[in-house]
């Protein structure tokens, strides 16, 4: 069912060209506009220096700037990889068979259909240095004020930014996982078993291998994701450092408008390092990949 | 044993379901509150207790006072849904049919095109495409936030609907156009249908995508175009303590999510989450 | 070349967008209109009329309050609906959006009458912002009838708050609405009066016996700006205070301006060990880490705060206002202004008006707490006992205290230099010497 060989046809381009023009000038003209401001075009702030690379030197001479990208992948990563380990765990048990799986299926994909705003409230309710854990503390005993419980919403420890991810992700990691399992079927891992292999086998060389290229691409959106995040770090982050997708914002509403073409250079790198490690994900896994086939 | 659970998947389960459902029923009782004051773990003067003695709408009968403009953000919410989803329908059933039915040079150069949206920042797309629509003097006009909304949506529901195209009876095509079915019978009364299901499934996934975004609304509305999402953050992004009135909205905001679950439960398998969806 | 097509798209919307934009002629009958109202050649019959043809007003404010929507349905619109003009307002979550708007449109040469903003609720950068950019209607404050109830009389000090805006000039292009005072609050069963600083001096010894019981909003959140502009008026060593802050930057050699600075930037600094290791982002955050007992006392704009706050259950009914610093405790107005393109600018003057009206003061004082924006000795006696009567309490100090120690806010182009320093010396520890810091900061602007 893979359709036709061949070339394409005027009357199939049309069925294509609605959809790419759309995309053409809104997405990657977006892309286009924002990076011809960020060398310097922006007649409408007074700024008609095109083309210059001064925006850019500027940003990267700033230290504030590594230090913000750094924090941007401690963000980004921290809750890929712990929630892809969860999420295969969850996966694994939700694909057994078990009483209120019908109730637990409905339920865990709540977090899924609702905003990230959500997650943000219920952090702030929970999180917060006088949130609800402190007070469970406090009346347990453990914490005397407020300011002993751990301080995990607007610091840079982002305790409570990859709280919510977490919240949020691992139900779609998940998801896409289960999902998976079910095209897969259970047949080969029956056969495994029944050939002897302990369950650490059967799951290290039938279900993994099968399950890699799903845990790829959700890890890969989860990160790409939370790489280009805003709502949750600006609410939930500190004033400073925090992300660049923040520092953007903050550049852009400034009242200086010449501050403009450097919030846009910003965001320019941004896209530019998220597709880089995207590419270099997506090449490792191959790798990975053709390694467990030969292994396996 | 394969297909029961072991006693660490039953209590990470448990844990997991916990997590996730717990936090709303806080939400829900700070939505009831006055005052909660430190270190109370119920509220200190419950709502009903002021409700008659304030000047003005509290909590939940702010929320429901015209004031207050959560039932218009719903409105402008679910008609920004609406209008995204069919239009992006519209799009993307002809370029999934062409993109999963033929083979042509630059096929996959037009596939890795389509994940781009999902890789860039939404702040990236959303600074640039204000001055898109600022050329095209549609900034803060409804249909700003639904042109911009296409965006995400789009090359999600091509995604979506490939496999529902590879998965369609070819032949059952050919023997309508042998029965001497016209092109246009042959897509409303045999195609469409087998379609149908898939397409059900990518527009309410659409409506969950678009009733979330709130940079690109915040962005393309400019404050003229109140949502549901846009409201919210107004009220959390101050970061203080979550008041009466942010957590009912929390609530409010979820109804639509909610209605999407109980929905695609008879309607949607399981394996069209093998896709992905990122609803930001 | 599947992606040909597309990229084509693409470059023809590069070139779209590198096409200046076109000023449009404006509406002509929109401009004759203000040139006669500016002019003093319509009477205030005449422009009533126009706004009830026009027939609707669109205002811009700040929506984050609760109370003040409410207030703003419940008793403006149906005012202004008398007057035959229907009021549509926009909540923003920040003025910037307005100001950011008419900036556009101005820039898509949308002129006068063509615009989407009649009024903006601002003060501050927003207003210089626009100032500076000449998208302001015009002078219209004074000749308005209402403007009997302030004194624009320049050579009555007093007058300074209604034509000064962060040391911008207002030049009657904004009708003032509300003054404002910076204060600070503190619940009186964890900090009783008598245990509360009262100046700087008196805060760093409290805070050394009870370290991390209080903080500051971080700049360059403005209410972080006026803490710090507080305590740089506290500790100016050349004694004048307030008085030199008043200046524009242009008035400044860098090295002038780093010696008033620094003993008040020594201070910040000397009291960061013993704050709570937390700079909140705004008021909101501030608040809720003295509604957990994180803070005794805490400080942002707010004379009627207190009272609000006990009303809507967000403060405990213990909580007070403090007369702290009594070295001075800054006071400002905020204002409605017209942009240059607004759409119904006979209704804009109408509602700038109708807001200035004693009976609309006083509700707004009386109902929500927010200060008067009219000055009190420019009123009969009559309206003065009511204003008196109908005013919240301030809850454990009286309005002639807090009038005793109000100065006026900084200048608006040393607040930018203010807040630039505070990032540089006190949040990212810089160790360069201070007048470079503040010789970069300048230079920033």
């Amino acid at each position: 069912m893979n359709g036709k060989e061949g070339r394409l046809t005027l009357t199939k381009w049309l069925g294509l060209l609605p959809a790419l023009t759309v995309l053409a000038v809104l997405f990657a003209g977006a892309l286009v506009f924002a990076a011809v401001q960020s060398f310097g075009h922006a007649p409408q702030y007074g700024v008609t220096e095109f083309p210059t690379l001064k925006y850019y030197r500027g940003v990267l001479g700033d230290d504030g700037f590594w230090v913000s990208l750094g924090i941007t992948f401690y963000y980004a990563l921290v809750p890929t990889v712990l929630g892809g380990a969860l999420s295969l765990a969850l996966a694994l048990s939700l694909s057994r068979r078990f009483r209120g799986k019908a109730l637990a299926l409905f339920l865990y994909r709540i977090p899924m259909v609702v905003p990230y705003l959500v997650g943000v409230s219920l952090a702030i309710l929970l999180f917060a240095n006088g949130g609800l854990f402190a007070r469970l503390f406090h009346a347990l005993g453990v914490i005397a004020t407020p300011a002993d419980f751990p301080r995990l919403i607007q610091t840079s420890g982002g305790v409570g930014i990859m709280m919510v991810y977490l919240w949020k992700q691992v139900p779609f990691m998940t998801a896409m996982l289960y999902a998976n399992l079910i095209v897969i079927g259970r047949q080969p891992e029956e056969a495994a078993t029944l050939l002897g292999a302990s369950p650490w086998q059967t799951f290290r060389h039938v279900t993994l291998p099968r399950l890699m290229p799903a845990l790829v691409g959700s890890t890969l959106i989860v990160f790409a994701f939370n790489f280009g995040a805003f709502e949750v770090p600006f609410i939930l982050g500190a004033g400073y450092p925090n992300t660049l997708t923040v520092e953007a914002w903050r550049l852009f509403d400034n009242p200086d408008y010449s501050q403009r073409p450097a919030a846009m250079a910003i965001v320019c790198l941004l896209t530019l390092i998220s597709a880089v490690c995207v590419l270099l994900y997506l090449m490792l896994s191959r790798r990975f990949d053709r390694t467990v086939g030969r292994a396996a | 044993m394969i297909g029961k659970l072991a006693p660490w998947q039953r209590i990470l389960l448990l844990f997991f379901l916990f997590v996730i459902a717990g936090p709303f029923l806080p939400v829900a009782v700070a939505s009831f509150a006055f005052r909660w004051g430190w270190p109370d773990l119920l509220p200190s003067i419950w709502w009903w207790e002021r409700r008659d003695a304030a000047p003005f709408p509290l909590g939940w009968d702010y929320i429901f006072d015209p004031v207050s403009r959560v039932v218009p953000a719903l409105g402008n919410t679910l008609l920004i849904a609406g209008l995204v989803t069919l239009i992006a329908l519209a799009l993307s059933i002809p370029a999934a049919r062409t993109l999963a039915r033929h083979r042509f040079r630059g096929r996959s150069g037009i596939e890795l095109f389509l994940t781009f949206p999902l890789i860039v920042p939404e702040i990236a797309v959303g600074i640039g495409m204000l001055f898109i629509f600022i050329s095209l003097g549609l900034y803060g006009s409804l249909w700003a936030v639904v042109l911009a909304h296409l965006v995400p949506v789009l090359p999600y529901m091509i995604r979506v609907l490939i496999p529902v195209y590879r998965e369609l009876d070819a032949g059952l095509l050919e023997q309508a156009a042998l029965l001497g079915a016209g092109r246009r019978q042959t897509f409303f009364h045999v195609e469409l249908p087998l379609i149908a299901p898939g397409a059900l499934a990518a527009a309410l996934f659409s409506v969950v995508i678009s009733t979330n975004i709130f940079l690109l609304t915040f962005y393309m509305g400019r404050g003229q175009i109140d949502t549901l999402a846009t409201l919210l953050f107004s009220k959390v992004s101050g970061g203080g303590a979550l008041d009466p009135v942010a957590a009912g909205l929390t609530l409010i905001i979820c109804i639509p999510g909610f209605l999407f679950l109980a929905l695609s439960h008879r309607i949607i398998r399981e394996n069209v989450f093998s896709d992905g969806i990122d609803n930001s | 070349m599947t992606l040909k097509l597309p990229m084509m798209a693409l470059a023809g919307f590069v070139a779209l967008g590198m096409v200046p934009s076109v000023a449009a002629a404006a509406d002509t009958a929109a401009e004759q209109f203000r040139d006669q109202f500016l002019n003093g050649e319509l009477t205030w019959d005449d422009v009533s009329a126009r706004a009830r043809q026009e027939g609707e007003v669109n205002w811009f404010h700040w929506g984050g309050s609760e109370q003040l929507n409410s207030w703003i349905e419940q008793v403006a619109a149906p005012e202004m609906k008398k007057l035959g003009v229907t009021l549509k307002t926009t909540r923003l979550a920040g003025t910037r959006e307005a100001v950011d708007l008419v900036l556009t449109e101005k820039q898509a040469g949308r002129g006068v009458g063509e615009g989407s903003v009649d009024l903006i609720w601002l003060n501050g950068d927003n207003f210089y912002t626009l100032s500076s950019q000449d998208a302001l209607f015009g002078s219209f404050a004074e000749k308005l009838p209402q403007s009997r109830n302030f004194e624009f009389d320049s050579t009555d000090p007093r007058s300074q708050l209604n034509l000064s805006d962060f040391g911008t000039p207002t030049g009657g292009q904004e009708m003032p609405w509300s003054g404002e005072q910076y204060i600070c609050y503190a619940d009186m069963a964890r900090l009783p009066r008598q245990e509360a600083p009262a100046d700087f001096e008196e805060l760093e010894g409290w805070l050394k016996e009870n370290p991390g019981r209080f903080t500051y909003v971080k700049p360059p959140h403005y209410i972080g700006n006026t803490f710090v502009q507080t305590v740089l008026y506290a500790f100016n060593p050349s004694g004048r205070g307030y008085q030199d802050f008043q200046k524009p930057i242009e008035e400044f050699t860098p090295e002038a301006l780093a010696e008033i600075m620094l003993p008040g930037f020594e201070y910040l600094k000397r009291i960061e060990p013993h704050l709570l290791p937390v700079y909140p982002q705004n008021q909101q955050a501030n608040q809720a880490l003295y509604n957990n007992g994180e803070v005794d006392l805490a400080c942002e704009f707010g004379l009627y705060l207190v009272d609000s706050y006990r009303k809507t259950g967000a403060f405990s009914e213990t909580t007070e206002t403090l007369l702290f610093p009594n070295t001075g405790m800054i006071k400002n107005k905020n204002f409605l202004t017209i942009p240059v393109n607004a759409p119904h600018p006979a209704a804009a003057l109408v509602f700038a008006d109708l807001m200035s009206r004693f009976d609309m003061q006083a509700s707004k004082l009386e109902k929500i707490g927010y200060p008067l924006g009219i000055d009190r000795w420019k009123l009969s006696k009559q309206q003065q006992e009511t204003a008196n009567s109908v005013a919240p309490s301030h809850f454990g100090v009286t309005a002639e205290d807090l009038a005793a120690v109000a100065v006026p806010d900084t200048n608006a182009s040393l607040v930018k230099v203010i807040e630039r320093v505070w990032q540089a010396y006190i949040e990212r520890k810089s160790d360069k010497p201070f007048p470079e810091i503040v010789l970069n900061a300048m230079k920033a602007g």
